[in-house]
């Protein structure tokens, strides 16, 4: 385990702002925190930074490198009025850290970045400033990235981008990576593992997928002859055009889908399971 | 009543005749200083007046005959308007009458104390006293109520009893109070408004020291 | 040291360090024009009474008396200048958020606002000599060399090589109530974090300071203590003769203060949540 973080709280002042949160990230690993605006995410990254001093619990970093956590804070900050390779020197030196022009080259490269592009950086897209912030967290090789919303403002073609960085580094390098958002989408296909925060508190955890499919209340299905299924005719639907909004009841989706693939005239392009948000967030009743 | 008339007229015409009689032994004096054609000399200065801290200035003296006095100095220097005159040109210049007011002791030395009075009014000045030591045909000291700019004492001192020119001169006069540019003071400056009232007429001299002298005479 | 050099770096990379350096010069130019006028009017008032009794060789309308007269108005104009500034170094980083980025590097908050200090102190004494420099340089070039009349235990003459002494150590005392100025306003922005409040208070701390300066205390605490009275102890090198214990336990008074604001600053940096 790289980072383990046990009953974490904090207050300001009267509010409760995290009670008793845990979580923990391994090498590789791809975590994602889930939670709706205000529930606690960026502060809980925050403590794990080392940016805000938690009010109580632990928090472990098994880790000998020199930098053990990386990360990017919302948006990320950046020296606009320095250019990319001046602010990944500046941000180096700043942890003592001396580097080769090849190093800084091949950083900007490994997050897609153009080490040619020599202006500052208040001129670049938020995709680009996103690259370079994760270059920075990269800086002095840290065993775990934390990304607090690292999607916002980038188009989708940047989150595919971004999504693939970040298999990439899990994957490739070993790093673990905790990762936060309030769209299911950005992280569904990402994470191994799914931590769910709301008002503070850890409602849910475990494999993504299986978060995914408990909080699953209905399913989007594409596909041909959907109108003249026999089997959908049976359950609660809502048919669009090439599409069927089902609500499969008691009825496992895969023998939905089962029987439908078994049935000639109909044919099953893609199945989107649309999660519950409610469910999502409700705490689990132990 | 006629003859009381012409007796008074010839008694005034024979004081008047007494009175623009200039004096003997200042004849001798002038005719001695007169015989300087120009003097060149190095001139060491220092102010004391109160509310004035200047360091000792150093500048330099020329006088030619029948020109005024040429001060020169690299650094800024405060010439005092009399005292310098050292071959009394500016005294003699105006039509004077002279009164001997007897001898007299001035630091023990035995001097004569004689009157000048311009008898036009061009003159700079309305009176001067000079008190002159008859044997040595030196200045000891002089007197002059300037009609513009108060009046100064001057003290002559000499290096020996044969010498012309005096080696230091002491000048006193009056300076009223500073007038303060209020706008331009620095932060911590006070402005004590009783001893400013105090101070508005001030005495204070300056004592020039004169050496290497190069005398030019005719 | 790195952490130091990295914060010049940042300073000077910044456009508006250059627009200030540019407006501190102009503001000397202003000054120095300023002074040449004033000081015509100053020296007939300061020697007309003398001038009954003395007739005057040399100008005293110089470099020298110039360099004296901008020395008088430095205090304010600079230090305003200086303090919006210099408290930018930090606000920019809040506004930014760049402090967040630089705190999450394996990086202490207090070896980071340290660097800020020391480093704002560099940059104070880099434009204060750069100031002085220009200063000395075209009063001379302009207005040439002579000897320097000033009014303060009354009227004072000193020779061009001595004002030249005085008015160099002048500055170099001077810059001791700079330096208080730059922390206090690093401080401020610790404090307030937001730039234009901190401006104002800023702004605010040296007007009231100045309007204190010319209050009469008949205390010897306040006078030697309390800060605003020990921010102009360069103007005791032009007395005749000059009090050196006074300006000694004055600016030792002065550097504790700063020590102090800028501990109390590092202190509340380091207590403080980044949030």
């Amino acid at each position: 385990m790289i980072l383990s973080a046990v009953d974490i709280c904090k207050s300001y002042g009267s509010r409760k702002v995290l009670k008793e949160v845990s979580l923990s990230c391994r090498e590789g690993e791809i975590c994602g925190l889930i939670g709706p605006n205000g529930a606690g995410k960026s502060t809980l990254f925050r403590i794990l930074l080392g940016l805000v001093t938690k009010d109580s619990g632990t928090l472990r970093i098994s880790s000998q490198a020199p930098k053990p956590l990386g990360g990017i804070i919302e948006k990320p900050a950046l020296y606009g009025y320095l250019n990319a390779f001046e602010n990944l020197k500046v941000f180096s030196r700043i942890q003592g850290l001396s580097c080769s022009y090849e190093t800084y080259r091949n950083l900007m490269e490994q997050v897609g970045l153009s080490p040619e592009r020599e202006d500052p950086v208040r001129n670049y897209s938020m995709g680009m400033k996103q690259r370079l912030g994760l270059a920075i967290a990269l800086l002095n090789a840290p065993d775990c990235v934390i990304l607090d919303e690292p999607f916002s403002g980038l188009d989708p073609i940047g989150i595919r981008a971004l999504q693939e960085q970040v298999r990439h580094l899990a994957r490739e390098h070993g790093i673990g990576v905790l990762i936060s958002s309030h769209n299911l989408v950005e992280l569904g296909d990402l994470c191994d593992r799914f931590f769910v925060i709301n008002h503070g508190e850890i409602v849910k955890e475990g494999p993504a997928r299986e978060i995914l499919q408990a909080a699953a209340g209905r399913y989007l299905i594409y596909g041909h002859g959907l109108e003249d299924s026999a089997t959908l005719r049976l359950l609660q639907t809502e048919f669009r055009k090439g599409s069927v909004l089902l609500s499969p009841g008691e009825l496992p989706i895969e023998d939905i889908l089962k029987r439908l693939t078994g049935e000639t005239e109909v044919s099953v392009t893609a199945c989107i399971p649309q999660t519950n948000l409610s469910i999502l967030f409700d705490k689990e009743m132990i | 009543m006629r003859n009381r008339q012409y007796l008074m007229a010839i008694l005034l015409m024979g004081y008047g005749l007494l009175a623009q009689q200039v004096d003997p032994g200042l004849v001798r004096l002038k005719d001695r200083l007169d015989s300087i054609s120009g003097f060149k000399a190095s001139l060491r200065m220092e102010v004391d007046i109160s509310f004035v801290n200047m360091p000792v200035k150093h500048a330099y003296v020329v006088y030619e005959k029948g020109a005024p006095v040429r001060i020169t100095s690299e650094d800024f220097v405060m010439i005092p308007k009399r005292g310098l005159d050292l071959t009394l040109n500016e005294l003699f210049k105006y039509p004077f009458m002279t009164l001997n007011l007897g001898v007299v002791s001035l630091d023990g030395r035995k001097c004569e104390q004689i009157k000048i009075i311009p008898t036009t009014d061009d003159s700079d000045y309305s009176i001067a006293t000079l008190w002159m030591d008859p044997e040595s045909l030196q200045i000891l000291k002089s007197q002059i109520s300037t009609k513009k700019n108060g009046v100064y004492d001057i003290i002559y001192g000499y290096t020996g009893p044969g010498e012309l020119l005096p080696s230091e001169i002491r000048v006193d006069l009056s300076v009223s109070g500073i007038k303060v540019p209020l706008r331009f003071l620095g932060k911590d400056t006070r402005i004590d408004q009783d001893k400013r009232k105090e101070q508005e007429e001030e005495k204070g001299s300056i004592i020039i020291q004169l050496t290497d002298y190069h005398i030019s005479r005719l | 040291m790195d952490l130091i050099r990295i914060e010049l770096f940042k300073i000077y990379r910044q456009r508006k360090t250059f627009y200030a350096i540019a407006a501190i010069f102009v503001l000397e130019a202003f000054i120095m024009v300023s002074a040449y006028f004033q000081g015509r009017e100053f020296l007939d008032i300061l020697l007309e009474n003398l001038r009954e009794s003395f007739e005057f060789r040399g100008d005293l309308l110089n470099g020298n008396l110039i360099i004296y007269l901008v020395l008088n108005s430095f205090w304010f104009h600079i230090p305003l200048i200086l303090m919006i500034v210099v408290s930018g170094f930090l606000t920019s980083e809040y506004k930014d958020r760049t402090v967040e980025a630089v705190l999450i590097q394996p990086v202490s908050k207090f070896r980071f606002i340290t660097a800020k200090y020391l480093s704002a102190l560099i940059f104070t004494l880099f434009i204060l000599g750069i100031l002085v420099i220009s200063t000395f340089v075209l009063a001379y070039t302009f207005f040439g060399t002579g000897d320097l009349v000033v009014f303060l235990d009354g009227l004072s003459f000193f020779e061009s090589r001595e004002a030249f002494t005085r008015l160099a150590y002048a500055f170099v005392i001077g810059s001791v109530t700079m330096i208080f100025y730059a922390v206090v306003s690093l401080t401020l922005a610790v404090l307030l974090q937001e730039a234009t409040i901190t401006w104002i208070l800023a702004a605010l701390f040296l007007i009231g300071t100045t309007l204190f300066l010319r209050l009469e205390f008949e205390s010897d605490l306040m006078e030697y203590y309390f800060f605003p009275k020990l921010t102009d102890s360069w103007q005791y090198l032009f007395y005749a003769e000059i009090p050196l214990g006074v300006i000694l336990k004055k600016n030792v008074a002065l550097l504790l203060y700063t020590v102090v604001i800028g501990w109390i600053g590092i202190r509340v940096f380091q207590k403080r949540d980044i949030s």
